[in-house]
């Protein structure tokens, strides 16, 4: 493939009719503005690849090996458990009264399909491919932080495998994959079954958070230049919303998570009804997050149907920004839903009425997004190639998984089919045709840019259509038997029920699915080698990614491309021309002085050149990171408190490391000169903005778990109507204002410290930093006395365990803040920071003020809340 | 239909309207995602509201906001929510015409407009049901 | 047992299935309608092709298709939850028949507080009354589901729901346990038994009665075993010293259908089976197997075969 430099008056008629090469036979698009490949790629692979031999494998951070690796794994794990699962759990309801496996590996099966497919397999797979593709969807040509995605795909493989590694000990997870208390509790699950089910799984929670923050950060601000917000794919979009309700729905399952294991390991009660705990608190804490992650998991599902509906029909999709407007809606209805799953509990009619409500409305949001696709197909012409084909299978099922969600939302009809096969019916119609669908056709769509190959046809046909056919054959009887009262999560049933047929019914469909699965992973082996070659662009699409060759190179973009419209690929003759500063900073970016791993910055909205930084290169640091979270979790599952003190000192020793400053490639007077020339700051120390988005969500996310513990602090106090016990004191209200009094001079003192160094005064930014690290520790001191001296233990009531948990966490995160005061303040007297380079301290002294709100707080609901609401 | 036929496509899109103005970046998600915004944190405040008042009833048997009460206020939140959607539908729209970036990817109008129909609609339980 | 009926959420036979029956027929035409339209449109769509020109369409499928679709849809739909919702949402009469249901890993005590009876894994009402269930959980979290009566309702540990049923016919109506409450949660039926007045007070008067005092001496020598094996500690028989509340209460045994959750009846083959190995027949189960000779057993089924 040549590059083409047309000039626009040279162009005629339509752009990006694809056309078969007579001499290759590839399906080739000659007009399609190709990336310029400079000599200077090999130069950049290597300065952009991962290193080699195992070290290197143990150290990658390449957006392309993190982002590979967590789809393969998350592939994996759906062989591993997922699949294998269902097939034994059909084949045991084939019959009534089957005696084929008995009820305890029944429950181990339908637990562990439930985990592995929830945050295993769809999660990883989709953060996985975000990471794959973003940059060359976006144009960018890394992640924001590589070392944060290595150790989000870290985590993510040793929390599956420490999940998975409860079938050594036979103490598989048994309670199903919602766990509900009190059956997960210490009382009727002594085991440790469900010990593996909370540590493995938040292991693995604590990576999918991770690889959010990656994912926002990157689509805000990781862009081409020119690419404004209004011409971000629409995938993108997807992705956005996805990873931010990623932050704010796992949040709380972690925060609910280690409420479970405080009960299980140490004796603290938030969910023991005798112990003022309450059963329904873990509901609320786990549907929180469970109903969002269903969108969670569809939302990138739409996000890829957005973008291959629109090339395999040749057309713009049709309101872009209703589509848009669309998928943000869902993202907010989406966490008003929750209850939805506990429309059987008794709550309140009301609460119920409100659920019920909000469950429907987002009924309107997902209409807007099918009739956009449908509009799309209206005013375009299908080609039926294999991912069109899985995209059309996708509408079709989707359409009856969305019906009979606005039938489970009616409260009275819910309370017929909560609980019973309709439901498993209604879900997977939803998770399979909404969201694994989507997947194939992503997997049809994107193969030959990774492979430079074509997947073939015929097989991706009968990949199709037995799949088609077996999924309504096994989920549509669902429905019918759920009606019948069949409920779910049962290991056998009685001949005389009636379910019989719907059951065997069910059970032949897989005789499709199987062989469909089987045909598709066919087509995958088959089509590495052997697939038809491909050409950058083999279906004449639209976004950047088909711009670069395939497979792309590892740095991606070797010159950066300039987007002028929201089709670049279709509108744009070259991806090289466009606004003249843009132009020299795209030259600039692979030349000298910029010989490093430069990323370009953009404005958020805009999309206009803000920042060029150097973003991380290979560590081993995340890995160990990674394996000092396991071991925490392991130790906690063994009841090894020391080991898991251990494991706490490797990581505090692990990300200090991480993140300890490298030399930089250029002096200061290089980076303003070159600002100067372009107009852009160089930050090659680090960077400024996307260190500040970091610092941000991280706030968010500390904020999101101090929520969650505060609503639980009030929800327990609400169930019982004596707060504190009787015979417990109210906490000492003076020693929470001297704590509070404490933290106030702390916060002011580093941000005193902060505009020390602004004013390149080392001295102001070392003796405030002092200052703050001093009364922290002090008020942190203070704080731990008085847990240590209440009346009361952690696990005598629901009240002294809320109480030390909350206090805990505010100490938590007093920690850290000063853990990162104590390293600023070492490198601040080595002299790493000017009033040029001070973006660590810009961080610290926003963690500060983000640490002195949630402690201030933790002293106004533990100290203060007694005293108003008896 | 064959395999390779050429396909025509569209090209009658008109292009992007360049930005005029760049409004900050807190106006730009203000105006962009402030309906919904307003729509959780008002679905949060009814529903906590509600489970609070008949938690509280059960479990202590007090009553500590009354059923009147918890309607009227329910309501009251209903339309400050209702009419600040509507406000910031009013202002997105506005934005666009000046064609301040980003707020033009014309996103904010739906979703405040949606977000004030969604408050509605959520609060409508209150007008027909018994509070707890 | 039953025919081969098709029982379930759609054959009511009480109010509350009733009422959840009429809303389910007008969700599902209302749902089949629009599956019709939107597959209609897409297989439309996929057959004609467009051309450049045509824009026009698609902010009209937008708003007529995506907006005003769903949002007529959703509105009659929440217009029929709400009104089905205040209409059961009444409050038990003071006249309701009061039974209090708690919830066991896997079986259910059944209590009629009014009468002083007590029984399991069954509830005997009169037709056309309205019955109160007390519900709680003695344990995990349960779930009560009779699909021909009403709507599923969680029993708590933590506190009491309360679930209205009536029954408009007489029959027996099964149900099961709707919540996964640990190995058995298969294996824990319920049967709730809808008498005419007349034989209901029957019923209830029969159920007053303590348990019916041994008549043969292998029936005595069974209720020194009964005793002896400590199986008091667990169960209850009235007018015996056996006065355990972990299990059900066996004073009235043989006058109801089934053991074990549902899976056994209460013939004397079954209770054999049963008491020789519970574990055999429901792995798991709470009861421990008895250490009892040949012997023991037969004197031990004499003795409950007696209890009528």
């Amino acid at each position: 493939m040549s590059l083409t430099h047309q000039h626009p008056s040279d162009r005629h008629g339509p752009v990006g009719e694809p056309i078969v090469d007579e001499a290759t036979g590839l399906l080739t698009d000659p007009t399609t503005p190709v990336s310029i490949h400079h000599e200077t790629t090999a130069e950049l692979d290597r300065l952009w690849d991962d290193k080699p031999g195992l070290w290197g494998r143990l150290t990658a951070v390449q957006n392309d090996a993190v982002g590979r690796r967590m789809m393969l794994t998350g592939f994996f794990f759906l062989l591993l458990g997922g699949s294998v699962d269902s097939v034994v759990m059909r084949l045991q309801l084939a019959r009534p009264d089957s005696e084929i496996i008995g009820p305890q590996l029944y429950n181990e099966l339908f637990t562990n399909h439930g985990s592995v497919t929830m945050f295993l397999v769809i999660l990883p797979i989709f953060e996985g491919f975000a990471i794959l593709t973003l940059p060359m969807l976006l144009g960018s040509r890394e992640m924001p932080f590589p070392r944060l995605g290595a150790f989000a795909y870290w985590t993510f493989l040793m929390g599956g495998l420490l999940y998975y590694s409860s079938t050594l000990f036979s103490a598989v997870p048994d309670v199903g994959w919602f766990a509900y208390t009190p059956l997960s509790g210490p009382r009727f699950s002594p085991d440790l079954n469900v010990d593996f089910w909370v540590l493995g799984l938040g292991v693995a929670e604590i990576g999918a958070i991770a690889g959010a923050v990656e994912i926002i950060i990157a689509v805000l601000k990781l862009r081409a230049p020119g690419m404004s917000l209004a011409r971000l794919p629409l995938y993108a979009w997807a992705m956005l919303t996805t990873a931010f309700m990623i932050l704010f729905a796992f949040t709380p399952l972690i925060v609910g998570s280690l409420l479970l294991e405080l009960e299980r390991g140490f004796g603290m009660h938030f969910f023991t009804p005798e112990a003022g705990g309450s059963s329904l608190l873990w509901q609320h804490l786990f549907w929180i997050f469970g109903h969002p992650e269903v969108y969670i998991q569809f939302l990138p599902a739409t996000g890829i149907v957005s973008m291959v509906l629109p090339v395999m029909v040749r057309r713009r999709i049709a309101g872009y920004s209703w589509m848009v407007a669309a998928m943000i809606g869902i993202g907010f209805l989406s966490f008003g839903l929750w209850a939805h799953h506990m429309f059987t509990v008794g709550l309140p009619a009301i609460v119920l009425a409100f659920f019920a409500a909000a469950s429907m409305v987002i009924a309107v949001p997902a209409g807007v997004q099918f009739f956009s696709w449908i509009a799309t197909i209206w005013d375009g012409r299908v080609r039926w190639s294999t991912p069109m084909l899985f995209v059309f299978g996708f509408m079709v099922t989707f359409v009856v998984g969305g019906i009979t969600g606005v039938m489970v939302a009616a409260v009275p009809f819910d309370q017929q089919a909560h609980d019973s096969y309709f439901v498993v019916g209604h879900l997977h119609y939803v998770l399979i045709g909404g969201v694994a669908f989507p997947i194939f056709a992503g997997v049809y769509y994107w193969f030959p840019k990774f492979t430079g190959r074509m997947m073939s046809e015929r097989l991706g046909r009968w990949n199709f259509w037995l799949l088609f056919a077996g999924v309504h054959v096994t989920f549509f009887p669902m429905h019918i038997v759920g009606l019948l009262g069949m409920p779910r999560r049962i290991y056998t049933y009685p001949a005389d029920a009636g379910w019989a047929i719907w059951n065997l019914i069910s059970s032949l469909g897989l005789l499709l699915i199987l062989p469909g699965i089987g045909f598709f992973m066919l087509n995958v082996w088959w089509s590495r080698k052997h697939g038809q070659p491909a050409g950058p662009n083999p279906w004449g699409a639209d976004s950047l990614e088909w711009a670069l060759p395939s497979p792309p190179p590892q740095q991606g973009w070797t010159r950066l491309p300039i987007v002028r419209t929201r089709h670049p690929l279709w509108d744009q003759d070259d991806l090289h021309t466009g606004d003249e500063r843009h132009e020299r900073l795209a030259d600039a970016l692979g030349k000298w002085p910029l010989k490093w791993r430069a990323v370009l910055v953009v404005g958020t909205g805009n999309g206009e050149p803000e920042e060029i930084f150097r973003v991380s290169d290979t560590s081993i640091w995340p890995f160990v990171t990674a394996v000092g979270t396991v071991v925490i979790f392991a130790s906690e599952l063994l009841k090894l408190r020391l080991g898991a003190l251990l494991g706490a000192a490797i990581v505090v020793g692990a990300v200090l490391m991480w993140n300890r400053p490298s030399p930089a490639p250029m002096t200061e007077a290089e980076e303003l000169e070159f600002e100067r020339e372009h107009g852009v700051p160089v930050r090659a120390s680090g960077s400024l903005v996307v260190a500040r988005w970091g610092m941000a969500l991280a706030i968010l996310f500390l904020s999101i778990a101090f929520g969650s513990f505060v609503l639980s602090y009030f929800y327990l106090r609400l169930e019982n109507p004596v707060w504190p016990p009787a015979g417990v004191e109210r906490p000492d209200i003076w020693i929470g204002a001297i704590i509070v009094a404490l933290f106030a001079v702390a916060v002011a003192a580093v941000q005193a410290g902060r505009r020390g160094i602004l004013a390149d005064d080392r001295e102001r930014l070392l003796g405030g930093l002092g200052a703050g690290i001093t009364c922290g520790a002090a008020a942190v001191a203070l704080l731990v006395t008085d847990l240590v001296q209440a009346d009361f233990g952690a696990a005598d009531h629901a009240y002294g365990s809320i109480f030390h948990t909350l206090g805990g966490f505010a100490i938590v995160v007093t920690c850290c803040a000063l853990v990162m005061s104590a390293a600023t303040f070492v490198y601040g007297a080595r002299g790493e920071y000017s009033a040029h380079r001070f973006s660590p301290i810009d961080n610290v002294a926003r963690f500060w003020v983000a640490t002195g709100a949630i402690a201030a707080l933790t002293i106004a609901v533990l100290y203060g809340s007694p005293y108003l609401t008896s | 239909m064959t395999e390779h036929a050429p396909i025509p496509v569209d090209t009658v899109e008109p292009p992007l309207e360049p930005a005029v103005r760049q409004p900050g970046t807190f106006r730009m998600w203000l105006l962009t995602i402030g309906g919904p915004v307003i729509w959780i944190v008002h679905f949060g405040a009814v529903y906590l509201l509600a489970e609070a008042a008949c938690t509280a009833q059960r479990s202590a048997r007090i009553d500590f906001v009354g059923a009147e009460t918890l309607r009227v206020a329910v309501v009251a939140l209903t339309v400050i929510a209702v009419v600040g959607c509507v406000a910031l539908a009013v202002a997105a729209r506005r934005a666009a015409r000046r064609r301040e970036a980003a707020v033009a990817v014309g996103v904010g109008v739906p979703l405040s407009l949606g977000a004030a129909v969604a408050v509605a609609a959520t609060c409508l339980p209150v007008l027909v049901l018994a509070p707890c | 047992m039953e025919g081969s009926r098709l029982r379930g959420a759609l054959d009511p036979s009480g109010s509350g299935a009733d009422d959840i029956a009429a809303v389910w027929w007008l969700l599902f035409f209302l749902g089949f309608a629009v599956f019709v339209l939107v597959v209609a449109a897409l297989f439309v769509g996929v057959r004609r092709s467009g051309r450049p020109e045509d824009r026009s369409t698609s902010r009209a499928w937008m708003l007529g298709g995506g907006i005003a679709l769903p949002a007529v849809v959703i509105a009659v739909v929440l217009a029929v939850t709400l009104s089905t919702m205040r209409s059961s949402a009444q409050n038990p009469p003071d006249t309701a028949v009061e039974v209090e249901v708690i919830g066991h890993q896997w079986w259910w005590e059944v209590r009629y507080p009014e009468h002083g009876v007590v029984t399991a894994n069954e509830i005997h009402i009169p037709v056309g009354e309205p019955v109160a269930l007390r519900m709680q959980s003695a344990d995990v979290i349960h779930s009560l589901w009779v699909p021909e009566l009403a709507g599923k309702l969680d029993l708590l540990p933590e506190r009491v729901n309360t679930l209205v049923i009536d029954a408009t016919r007489p029959g027996r109506y099964p149900g099961r346990c709707a919540e996964f409450c640990g190995l058995q949660h298969a294996n824990m039926d319920i049967v709730v038994v809808a008498h005419r007045p007349d034989d209901y007070a029957s019923w209830i008067e029969a159920q007053r009665a303590a348990a019916r005092v041994p008549v043969s001496a292998a029936a005595q020598r069974g209720l020194d075993v009964f005793v002896a094996s400590d199986c008091g500690s667990c169960h209850t028989i009235a007018g015996t010293t056996a006065n355990g509340t972990t299990g059900p209460d066996l004073t009235h045994l043989r006058s109801r259908e089934s053991i074990a959750g549902g899976m056994r009846d209460t013939t004397i083959p079954d209770l054999r089976e049963w008491i020789t190995d519970p574990h055999a027949v429901k792995p798991g189960v709470l009861m421990p197997g008895p250490s009892l000779t040949d012997d023991e057993i037969d004197d031990l089924l004499a003795y409950l075969e007696g209890l009528e």
